[in-house]
């Protein structure tokens, strides 16, 4: 039963370990992840700037730079087959096709000395072998399906014509040409104003809808998350530290720093006099504690085995895993043995 | 109790135009009017490119206005001034920018970045005066004595904002311009800089413009809030009567842009998701600048420009709706459709 779940689902990642050589020295900005994304579901990942969610997403497609990084342990199964084992020229036929990306800024996102149509058509030629003829009402198709208005004079327009709204939008409709399984989108609105940001979010629900295609969002915006979200994935200094259903995320958040994350930011409807903060910064890659939980030092509710036993992801109630000490399934096996001596 | 607030400022059809290539002039601000009221944070939102930022600058004479009047203490900012009466205007208008890595010199020391208002306004009489006024402008805002020998780029964003508001308030100002001053940071440390404002408003009777475009912590932080779009004033409220009652089409529509963090409240809502992108400020649209995306645009918004009114106390508007003058092409609609 638990192999016929796995099959299903669209993406497994196992065990992922993804680092970066500073002064001759492996240092890892995503550690010990596991996820897997459903067929149709919206998965969010949220966490603070230097969490790791966005090397995570760069590790799946394989497109982190190869000179100064590694995936160093892990696998990434996609239909069936571990990307962390493809070549670049595997890769190009997976990227674009079956898995596509959009992301953040997407002024740099597109090539300003190509029109809009030459970079839509570029994943069709890619990939399939339609004519310039058919390539370009594809391309005015596409246009018209993101919200595009006069597609036909656009698609001959270059991105430096366009708004940041409009951009984002070429940006989905190239990553949606042939239908992908998964999305992966990189703070796809955080660029954008909060008027447009609500137009790409609808659109991106509608496709969604429409074309049956999983969503990996990447964000740290809690309200998106509430918008957008079946399951959220929250990461901490590179390890995931929650995972949950996105009601019990918000009604029920287990790790202290979720908790924390969720309180920090006001509310509209609320009105409060204090904002919660958590203290300090997210340690740097080359001080990241060896031993104990990353959060340790910023943490409220941190006592002594904090520092010294490193939690493990574990369920925490149903459908929902969390990485802290506060809960007995957390302790590592080893040394919850040794805790029930130390209780004995 | 309310009538009897001081105004700091009065900012009276105050306009800043640049001049572009050709003859074609960007309105960036096109006639705004509001108070600053003593010991207050207003909140000045808006999309990008709807002239907030260009305001706040003005205000503060970074910018030439090109028109209008900006009163402090019933004394005109913009106009002939002396030298020396500039650098009284100086003393008491501070700003903190949005970005921390650009504002700071990085061949300074945090020392030196910090004791420049105080070395040009000769507020220390010695050399270890103006340590000692350093180091308590550290702790304030909450960095240790040893951090001033060090440079900028020893320190994360948020640490570096601390700095900034720690210049700020190191020639003892009474207003505070802040751009975007925590658009930069994580939500962690926004929350650390907003509070660290809040305490400073409380401890040293501060006033604040607080400018930046997430309208939930603008409702957090303000006692009143504008809205600004396309270089026009569209509403000015407390922040409450913003929230719970906005008047202003596009305020209702900015609102209800906003995602909020509860999933169940998220996704019963309604929301007005408003079409296309901010206009052109080199060419905005005739009448009302936001009709072309107005939902309830009637026919008298692309030909009369709507007049700026105190349509329930306190609560500033500029829309046709809400003169009764032309709202009955509304009311009719609203008829119909009941």
């Amino acid at each position: 039963m638990p192999q016929e779940q796995h099959d299903q689902n669209v993406l497994d990642i196992n065990n992922l370990h993804t680092g970066f050589l500073i002064d001759g020295e492996l240092h890892h900005a995503v550690v010990d992840v596991n996820l897997s994304v459903k067929p149709k579901e919206v998965v969010c990942v949220v966490g603070e700037s230097g969490c790791g969610k966005s090397v995570m997403s760069l590790s799946i497609m394989n497109l982190l730079p190869k000179i100064n990084s590694k995936i160093s342990k892990g696998e990434i199964i996609f239909n069936g087959e571990d990307l962390t084992q493809k070549t670049d020229e595997e890769m190009n036929k997976v990227r674009g096709k079956d898995i596509s990306m959009i992301f953040q800024e997407p002024m740099t996102a597109l090539n300003p000395v190509f029109t809009v149509g030459s970079q839509l058509q570029e994943v069709l030629f890619n990939h399939t072998d339609m004519s310039k003829q058919e390539a370009r009402e594809r391309g005015i198709d596409l246009l018209k399906q993101v919200g595009i208005p006069r597609p036909e004079k656009i698609i001959d327009e270059y991105p430096h014509q366009l708004s940041g709204g409009m951009r984002q939008r070429i940006m989905i409709a190239i990553s949606i040409a042939l239908n992908p399984k998964l999305l992966i989108a990189d703070e796809p609105t955080t660029a954008l104003d909060v008027t447009v940001q609500a137009q790409i979010l609808e659109l991106m629900k509608a496709i969604q809808e429409k074309e049956d295609m999983a969503i990996m969002l990447i964000t740290h915006d809690l309200g998106v998350v509430a918008e957008m979200a079946d399951k959220v994935i929250v990461m901490y200094a590179g390890k995931i530290v929650e995972t949950a259903n996105v009601v019990d995320l918000f009604t029920e958040p287990k790790h202290p720093y979720t908790k924390s994350m969720i309180s920090s930011i006001p509310r509209m409807d609320e009105q409060k006099n204090k904002l919660n903060t958590i203290d300090g910064i997210v340690p740097s890659l080359k001080n990241m504690p060896h031993v104990g939980c990353r959060f340790a030092d910023r943490c409220p509710k941190a006592f002594d085995d904090c520092t010294k036993i490193t939690p493990q992801l574990a369920k925490v109630s149903d459908d929902h895993e969390a990485r802290c000490l506060l809960y007995d399934a957390c302790y590592p096996d080893t040394s919850s043995i040794e805790k029930e001596e130390v209780n004995q | 109790m309310i009538d009897q607030r001081e105004k700091l400022l009065e900012i009276k059809d105050l306009k800043k135009h640049f001049p572009m290539a050709g003859k074609t002039v960007l309105k960036a601000v096109d006639g705004i009017t509001f108070d600053i009221y003593k010991g207050e944070t207003f909140g000045l939102v808006g999309e990008s490119g709807c002239g907030k930022s260009t305001a706040g600058r003005t205000i503060m004479r970074l910018y030439e206005a090109t028109e209008g009047e900006v009163d402090y203490q019933g004394e005109n900012v913009h106009g002939k001034k002396s030298a020396k009466e500039l650098k009284k205007f100086n003393r008491s208008m501070q700003m903190i920018f949005q970005d921390p890595y650009a504002s700071l010199n990085p061949r300074m020391t945090v020392k030196d970045i910090i004791a420049e208002g105080i070395d040009i306004h000769g507020l220390a009489k010695s050399k270890q005066e103006r340590l000692n006024l350093v180091n308590q402008l550290l702790e304030t805002v909450g960095l240790n004595q040893e951090h001033g020998n060090r440079y900028p780029h020893e320190f994360s964003g948020g640490q570096r904002q601390r700095i900034g508001i720690a210049r700020a308030l190191a020639v003892n100002p009474e207003f505070i311009v802040a751009d975007e001053a925590i658009s930069a940071l994580d939500v962690s440390i926004q929350a650390q800089v907003v509070n660290l404002m809040r305490e400073l408003q409380e401890e040293r009777g501060l006033t604040y413009l607080f400018i930046a475009h997430d309208l939930s912590m603008v409702k957090h932080i303000s006692d009143r809030v504008g809205v600004m779009y396309l270089g026009n004033m569209a509403e000015v409220a407390t922040s409450d009567d913003l929230y719970h009652e906005p008047l202003h089409p596009y305020t209702q529509a900015l609102l209800s842009a906003i995602p909020i963090s509860d999933p169940e409240v998220e996704r019963s809502r309604e929301r007005i998701i408003i079409e296309g992108d901010v206009p052109s400020p080199i060419n905005p649209p005739s009448g009302c600048r936001f009709r072309t995306r107005c939902p309830l645009a009637m026919d008298v918004c692309a030909k009369v420009e709507p007049e700026w009114q105190e349509y329930t106390k306190d609560h500033w508007v500029a829309c046709h709706l809400y003169n009764d003058k032309y709202n009955e092409e509304h009311k009719a609609r609203q008829a119909v459709k009941n």
